[in-house]
């Protein structure tokens, strides 16, 4: 009996362990893998992106086959694609300079004219030596190929006769007859494509060369910000915003925040919740008012008529998170480096600021986060002087819909304020093993 | 060193209610005073307004014979000890013992020089470079300690500075502070609301209830010469036991009269109780000014049933009912009382205290 009890235990823990992990997995490909979705996009380049199925895997060189055109003056470039297996064509050309620029803006791959004059000359000279061989590779190549277009016309004939003879009575020979070819056919069709790769192998050594040359990883990010308008004032606009933002939310939210905490006074309650009345707002709703408030108080289309607008709510969230911290740190703390020689504003400087800092990074990285990315205000707030996510926006939303583009602007826009939260890390993180005492 | 005097000195929340009213108090050179009371009894505001944590409403607060009433706290060379050590977590406890000194702009080697001489006298050397966190509750009282001394104030503040440690720790800081006084010879201003505490340490003991001093004197005054019903209730365990009597004349002799027994008041009893005859009276007398005897003494005034004993080693407590009312004994260790048994209690008589009933004040000597 007890026996059979522990293993019914184990089972149960077994099976408690499994769904445990089950959403721990499920969690990490909810969150994690979105964003290296985003980000491996964002190093991708046009022909990549567009390169369906999209692989996944992070790419640092693309390899080239540079082949001449039979009968021409040309020569075809084609590139190596990773979800298909095979080379893909890209351009067929003479001009050198336009083709050298056309693969950089497609590929990402900084191929210089000097390059793909070397892979030329290199083609010529082996199309010269084997001449001979291509010639003859390239006839029965084509010979071939045209059997396969019989192959073709025949396998259609076949189906469209089997379509009108199928299922009618006296006719089952026919159809037997039929259904025979039709096999017969296809299977002649796939030894002669087999045929045409084989020989096509032996002739790509002879008649092509192939170069590999790495990708410029961040060719999108330049991108980005030569094709979006105004994209780098914009990016220090948001900057502005976002840290203007922070100091309006800090320095009200914390000095509220600290009344709230120390002192008694009456209707200090429904203050408390009226500030959080504000966010009850949705912020696209108040946006057209503030519109026109803004433009009356002379703010409109300028950063800081958009950070006054963001901390009206960030001011209500660092009230709620610093009176918490500061009702966190005794009163006694401040009288006793009153008692010991601090004045009233220096033992708030010296001491409750120190232990408060923690609570006052954490809102600073709210208020930071919150105003920096927010969209949907900026939009309505600005009209010549966009902050960065709306140039962000505008070009999701453009004509082009480069989505490499677009995610290179992403994790643009992503990357201050990741940046900005590894810097207070060590404030967030700091805690005077709580402040007890 | 110095002395510290308060003057009608007061305090309202609000607009009726006194945290303290009219406090006078002269506190002499080098001297130990212990405020005791219980909550609420308005001895933290009175000390706080001694820190100048708190304004006052009225009333006037001299330092060594300077008015401080209105001056910060860090002008009023004080130092104290909290209630919850109020040690700052955020800095090492030698930079929590330095800190007052460095506001000072002393240099520092004489800062080094001075936490090294209270880290001795605390006996916390070896914590210096540690952060209270680190600390047991007792390391960083001693902290709080060595903070305060550091500074050498005229005037040394400590509100209730043992009440957050266990009971043996407590027992045992309190004699180490005791000794730390006795070096220091600090002018110290002590709150507590443990009266075991308030009598081994004080020199003298200010004892206050609803905001008013009711009585101020060294241990044995309160203890043995309460000034009113209040003093007699509150100082010492078991408390003095207060029996309702009624005065008698009869053939020109004042009998004590209860229920239960009559007695005649002799001596200075008899001077204290002649003008009060046909009156009712309470008396107060403290469990160990009983005597219980197992025959029937002369000294004895009445018998009575033991309803329990509380052995205590040291003695033993022997509990008895009169009037539907518990009076306790303190009785030496031998012999062993039982309950149930028949037992004939004594007075000592010079130790017997008389209140009024009604204001609740001690009876004197006219």
């Amino acid at each position: 009996m007890s026996h059979k009890d522990l293993k019914a235990k184990q089972t149960k823990k077994l099976i408690g362990r499994t769904i445990f992990y089950l959403f721990i997995v499920f969690i990490i490909m909810v969150i994690l893998l979105p964003i290296y979705f985003l980000l491996s996009i964002s190093f991708m380049s046009d022909q990549e992106a567009y390169d369906w199925p999209v692989p996944l895997g992070l790419s640092f060189r693309s390899e080239f086959k540079i082949e001449p055109v039979l009968g021409t003056s040309e020569y075809l470039i084609s590139v190596y694609s990773r979800s298909q297996e095979e080379y893909i064509s890209l351009i067929q050309g003479s001009k050198i300079d336009q083709m050298s620029e056309f693969l950089r803006n497609k590929t990402n791959c900084n191929v210089s004219e000097e390059k793909l004059n070397e892979a030329i000359v290199e083609v010529n000279a082996l199309y010269e030596t084997n001449s001979e061989k291509i010639d003859s590779l390239t006839e029965d190549i084509s010979s071939l190929e045209k059997k396969i277009l019989s192959l073709n016309q025949n396998i259609i004939k076949a189906k469209r006769n089997l379509s009108i003879v199928e299922g009618r009575e006296s006719m089952e020979a026919v159809e037997e007859q039929l259904r025979a070819d039709l096999k017969e056919y296809e299977s002649e069709k796939q030894s002669v494509s087999l045929e045409i790769k084989e020989k096509k192998s032996v002739l790509t050594p002879l008649n092509s060369t192939s170069f590999q040359v790495f990708k410029n990883l961040f060719a999108n990010y330049v991108t980005f910000f030569k094709v979006t308008r105004d994209s780098i004032p914009a990016l220090m606009r948001s900057i502005q915003v976002a840290l203007f933002t922070v100091f309006i939310a800090l320095t009200i939210g914390g000095m509220s925040g600290y009344a709230f905490a120390r002192y008694a006074f009456k209707g200090k309650n429904v203050l408390k919740l009226s500030t959080l009345f504000v966010r009850m707002f949705p912020g696209i709703a108040i946006a057209m008012p503030m519109v026109i408030i803004l433009a009356e108080m002379g703010f409109y289309d300028k950063p800081i008529g958009l950070s006054l607008v963001y901390s009206v709510g960030q001011i209500a969230l660092t009230i709620w998170i610093t009176a918490s911290i500061f009702m966190g740190i005794p009163v006694e703390l401040e009288e006793a480096a009153q008692v010991f020689g601090r004045t009233r504003v220096g033992a708030f400087i010296h001491i409750t600021l120190p232990l408060a800092l923690p609570g006052l990074a954490a809102s600073a990285m709210y208020a930071f986060i919150g105003s920096w990315a927010e969209t949907a205000q900026a939009i309505v707030l600005t009209q010549f002087n966009p902050t960065f996510p709306v140039v962000v926006y505008q070009t999701m939303v453009g004509a082009k819909g480069m989505v490499n583009l677009i995610a290179a602007g992403g994790v643009t826009m992503a990357l201050p304020a990741v940046l900005f939260t590894i810097l207070i890390r060590k404030y967030i993180l700091q805690m005077w093993g709580g402040v007890k005492v | 060193m110095a002395t510290l005097k308060l003057k009608n000195l007061s305090k309202r929340y609000g607009k009726t209610v006194w945290g303290a009213k009219d406090i006078n108090l002269e506190v002499h050179d080098k001297e130990f005073i212990v405020l005791l009371g219980p909550s609420g009894c308005g001895k933290t505001t009175t000390m706080r307004m001694i820190a100048g944590l708190e304004e006052v409403t009225q009333g006037i607060i001299y330092i060594e014979d300077k008015d401080v009433t209105f001056l910060p706290p860090r002008r009023r060379d004080i130092s104290m000890v909290f209630q919850s050590y109020a040690v700052w977590p955020h800095l090492t406890v030698f930079d929590n013992i330095a800190f007052p000194l460095r506001l000072k702009k002393l240099n520092s080697n004489e800062i080094e020089k001075r936490v090294k001489e209270v880290s001795d006298l605390t006996k916390i050397e070896e914590y210096l470079e540690r952060f209270p966190r680190q600390l047991s509750g007792g390391q960083r009282q001693r902290v709080a300690l060595a903070r305060a001394l550091v500074v050498q104030p005229k005037v040394f503040l400590m509100d209730e500075p043992l009440s957050n440690l266990d009971a043996k720790l407590r027992v045992k800081m309190r004699t180490e502070m005791k000794a730390i006084h006795k070096k220091t010879q600090a002018t110290t201003v002590f709150v507590t609301h443990d009266q075991a505490e308030a009598m081994s340490m004080a020199d003298r003991i200010v004892i206050m209830k609803d905001g008013s001093i009711v009585q101020m004197g060294t241990t044995d005054d309160v203890y043995f010469d309460c000034e009113d019903m209040f003093v007699a209730g509150f100082i010492g365990t078991p408390p003095t036991n207060f029996l309702t009597m009624e005065l008698q004349e009869k053939n020109g002799k004042l009998l004590l009269v209860n229920s239960a027994f009559s007695f005649e008041p002799l001596g200075e009893n008899y001077e204290i109780l002649k003008n009060y005859s046909n009156k009712i009276v309470v008396m107060g007398v403290r469990p160990e000014s009983m005597q219980v005897f197992k025959e029937k003494k002369l000294e004895s005034v009445f018998s009575r049933e033991v309803l329990v004993t509380e052995p205590q080693g040291s003695h033993q407590i022997v509990a008895i009912e009169l009037d539907d009312q518990i009076v306790k004994i303190v009785a030496p260790p031998f012999p062993k009382v039982d309950p149930g048994e028949i037992v004939h209690i004594g007075f000592e008589h010079d130790r017997l205290m008389f209140f009024n009933p009604e204001t609740e004040k001690r009876i004197r000597k006219a």
